[in-house]
């Protein structure tokens, strides 16, 4: 059996973390600023997410050797930058994995299980990441393989089911909007393309891990695909103002799928399709979360501890520390502010310490080589 | 620790089985149908034609003389808001309200010159209503509707869905049109949109069901005209011969019943043609400052009856068909186009097609834009093709003069 990632498993991981909630709040996010040209902006986000993903790709890519991305950063720039640089992002993947089940959640008690009190949906959810994460990132990635796989069909699936309703005319008129519009409905986009920051810590993992530039960039342009996809979706069938009054899009789409009195009501369907690659999200960013602090603290043997305190702590911090509803134009720009900072920043200030070669540990480890 | 895999299993079993959220059938109430109105107490009422499942099947035993207990019953309730009514209906339902097999929802025009937009927003931002719901529009109490029993339908909710499908499908005058739409079309560059009218016809209303145990019912619900909304409120009506001219214009005509004269000169209508395909295209079309509408039609069709002398088999007699019908399309289009007009009610869809034709020119006209469609003039050709003439060839008129002869 094989031990490491493939490039394909790899680009599906990288899919999976981006995708789920993305496909949620991308659709209104996009044609809130730029309208019909909503397109036009998942293009431009694609080519800038394909620029940020190739340089995380080359980044991850120079720890070739399958060493874990902290223990390779402490021996470039020293004990003090790794251990640095661990706990922030163990506190991204940390919070940004909570964001996601809040995200989550919400959406639940909208359309789905408005009485089932938070709690039972957040220890659930916790509970299945848990086991996940319990089980590897080699397992997990390999399910959100099979995921994406099936992901083509349910896509297809919706274009047949709902090409009949679509209008090419909502498109029109071109380049109505300005490029600050196109800009601003491009910013949400890259900022959920960045989470590809996660290849630092999965490359390692990979059969061939100097292949995480192909991995990653793949990734991302298939995920700047899915999202146009959507947005041209949304666009076509509700056209731009509709989808501006809507919190959900995608699934909207889905529940006006009506034939005769034979196929209708199937949005349940997809919905549960949807969970599933939820559950991968989450899986994948709690598995960030213990990773780094694994490796930051150099816990050996003691990972199920860290795993059912990461645990907790997700439960307790979803259940209690995020806002209601009406705040989420403020929380969403939060949220791609700390998107930005830690999936484009952070690594970046890592690498510049890498290549600088700071810290002592560096000038141990280069007169231990020489 | 054998135990903790099987202990979290069972644990599992209770937490999964979503317990809080479960629906019994026995529970529910289940609404076909929705009516909504407003009261002379400045209220709303919300009306629910609830079905009666151990009545269906009665009912259904009722067509064959068996048991006389109504499918359905109708209640409604008060509030000052659409969903402050519904939540009315605690104080009198022992079931809860399970709106996701409402297919119609009724408005009253009382109700519609308030404007449709709670009702719209109460749609779209619950996901217990389905988006798919037909809206219609009646002149008379929309709770009346519901209480009114349909012939061979046992759910007069479905019945009336079905009604509307059978039409679309068959005549296509009057539009099927649902919530989203609904909201798309208010949402559009124009804000006007058009729904159907359903009303009953006849007196007394059928609303119990010895009445249904007769051959004739003394009243019956059926279509009418198109209501037009302007800016979310009803503004006015067009008639059936006028909705097909719109529906025309707007693309909509699946398939209809063209009745024109045997010549130009004769008054009388009297050749009957199924028309089978429409395709029509409009466009906007700039010169300096004004617009014109292009609009093509392209139709062909089988003929279903004639009473003119003629025979079909010569060419001349079938273009002579042919002018005919094109001209009576030509007659109800114009006369769909100018009704409209007169109502300043742009429902074609042709502000859209000059904001994507003309984005400049569009964003001046926009503050002005019903008053301006009301001057358009509609440049029109039509197209027909007579493509089949059924099982005859002369027509009988015809044959039967050749025989005297």
């Amino acid at each position: 059996m094989r031990s490491g990632l493939t490039v394909a498993e790899c680009m599906a991981a990288i899919i999976m973390i981006i995708m789920p909630t993305a496909y949620l709040i991308v659709p209104t996010a996009v044609l809130d600023f730029a309208a019909q040209d909503a397109w036009i902006s998942t293009i431009a986000a694609t080519a800038i997410g394909g620029g940020i993903a190739a340089w995380l790709g080359w980044f991850a890519g120079r720890n070739g050797d399958g060493e874990s991305f902290l223990n390779w950063l402490s021996g470039r720039s020293g004990r003090a930058i790794a251990f640095a640089g661990g706990l922030l992002l163990a506190f991204h993947f940390f919070s940004h994995a909570s964001r996601a089940l809040n995200e989550y959640i919400s959406f639940l008690k909208v359309n789905v299980l408005p009485t089932t009190p938070n709690a039972v949906l957040i220890a659930v959810t916790v509970l299945l990441a848990m086991y996940a994460v319990g089980q590897g990132i080699v397992t997990i990635a390999r399910i959100c393989f099979l995921m994406m796989i099936a992901t083509v069909g349910i896509y297809t699936a919706t274009i047949v089911l709902l090409y009949s309703r679509m209008h090419f005319s909502y498109l029109q008129p071109i380049g109505e909007k300005s490029i600050g519009h196109i800009a601003a409905g491009a910013f949400t986009p890259v900022c959920w393309m960045s989470e590809a920051a996660i290849i630092l810590l999965i490359a390692p993992f990979m059969a061939k891990p100097r292949q995480a530039p192909r991995a990653v960039i793949w990734g991302v342009l298939l995920v700047g695909f899915m999202m146009m996809f959507i947005v041209l979706e949304a666009l076509m069938l509700f056209g731009p103002n509709v989808v501006k009054f809507l919190q959900y899009p995608s699934f909207e789409l889905i529940s006006v799928i009506q034939f005769g009195g034979f196929l209708e009501r199937i949005d349940m369907y997809f919905i549960m399709f949807w969970m599933v690659t939820v559950f991968l999200k989450i899986s994948l960013l709690l598995f960030g979360a213990v990773h780094c602090l694994e490796q930051t603290f150099r816990v050996r043997g003691g990972r199920q501890l860290i795993l059912w305190a990461i645990g907790l702590l997700l439960t307790l911090d979803a259940s209690f520390s995020w806002p209601e509803n009406f705040e989420m134009e403020i929380e969403a720009f939060a949220k791609n502010v700390s998107l930005i900072i830690f999936n484009i920043l952070v690594p970046f200030v890592l690498w510049l310490a890498s290549y600088l070669k700071l810290g002592r540990g560096s000038k141990k480890a280069e007169e231990g080589r020489t | 620790m054998k135990l903790v895999k099987p202990a979290a299993a069972l644990l599992s079993i209770v937490l999964l089985a979503g317990c809080w959220d479960r629906l019994e059938l026995n529970e529910l109430s289940i609404t076909a149908a929705t009516a909504v109105d407003w009261d002379e107490k400045q209220q709303w009422v919300v009306s629910y034609q609830v079905v009666i499942p151990s009545a269906i099947s009665g009912a259904m035993g009722n067509m064959k003389g068996g048991a006389s207990q109504s499918p359905i019953i109708v209640y409604s309730t008060h509030g000052p808001t659409i969903r402050g009514a519904i939540q009315q209906s605690t104080f009198e339902s022992p079931r809860k309200l399970f709106f996701s097999h409402n297919r119609v929802v009724v408005v009253s025009a009382e109700a519609a010159r308030r404007g449709l937009e709670p009702l719209i927003d109460s749609y779209l931002r619950n996901s217990e209503s389905r988006e798919t719901v037909d809206v219609l529009v009646t002149e008379e109490s929309a709770r009346s509707i519901l209480r009114q029993l349909m012939q061979i339908q046992t759910i007069p909710g479905e019945g009336i869905y079905e009604t509307l499908r059978t039409e679309n499908r068959l005549f296509s005058a009057l539009p099927s049109v649902n919530m989203y739409e609904l909201a798309l079309q208010l949402l559009g560059s124009s804000h006007n949109a058009v729904i159907p009218e359903i009303l009953i016809s006849g007196t007394p209303e059928v609303t119990n069901n010895q009445m249904m145990g007769n051959t004739s019912l003394p009243s019956k619900l059926r279509l009418g005209r198109l209501a037009v909304l302007k800016e979310g409120k009803l503004a006015g009506w067009l008639s059936q011969d006028e909705a097909l001219g719109v529906a025309f214009l707007r693309n909509k005509v699946e398939r209809t019943n063209i009745s024109a004269p045997c010549k130009a000169t004769e008054p009388t209508l009297e050749t009957s043609v199924r028309v089978e395909r429409a395709d029509t295209k409009i466009t906007p079309v700039r010169r300096g400052d004004e617009l014109t509408l292009q609009a093509r039609i392209v139709a062909n069709g089988t003929l279903l009856e004639t009473n003119c002398s003629l025979d079909l088999e010569e060419s001349e007699a079938l273009r002579q068909l042919e002018s005919q019908v094109r001209q009576r399309i030509i007659e109800v289009v114009r006369s769909g186009y100018s009704a409209t007009q007169q109502l300043q009610a742009d429902v074609i869809g042709l502000a859209d097609r000059v904001h994507r034709k003309y984005p400049k020119l569009w964003h001046e006209v926009e503050p002005d834009w019903a008053a301006r469609y009301a001057q358009i003039p509609l440049n029109l050709q039509v197209e027909f093709t007579l493509k089949r003439v059924g099982l005859s060839t002369k027509s009988f008129k015809k044959q039967f003069g050749q025989e005297e002869d």
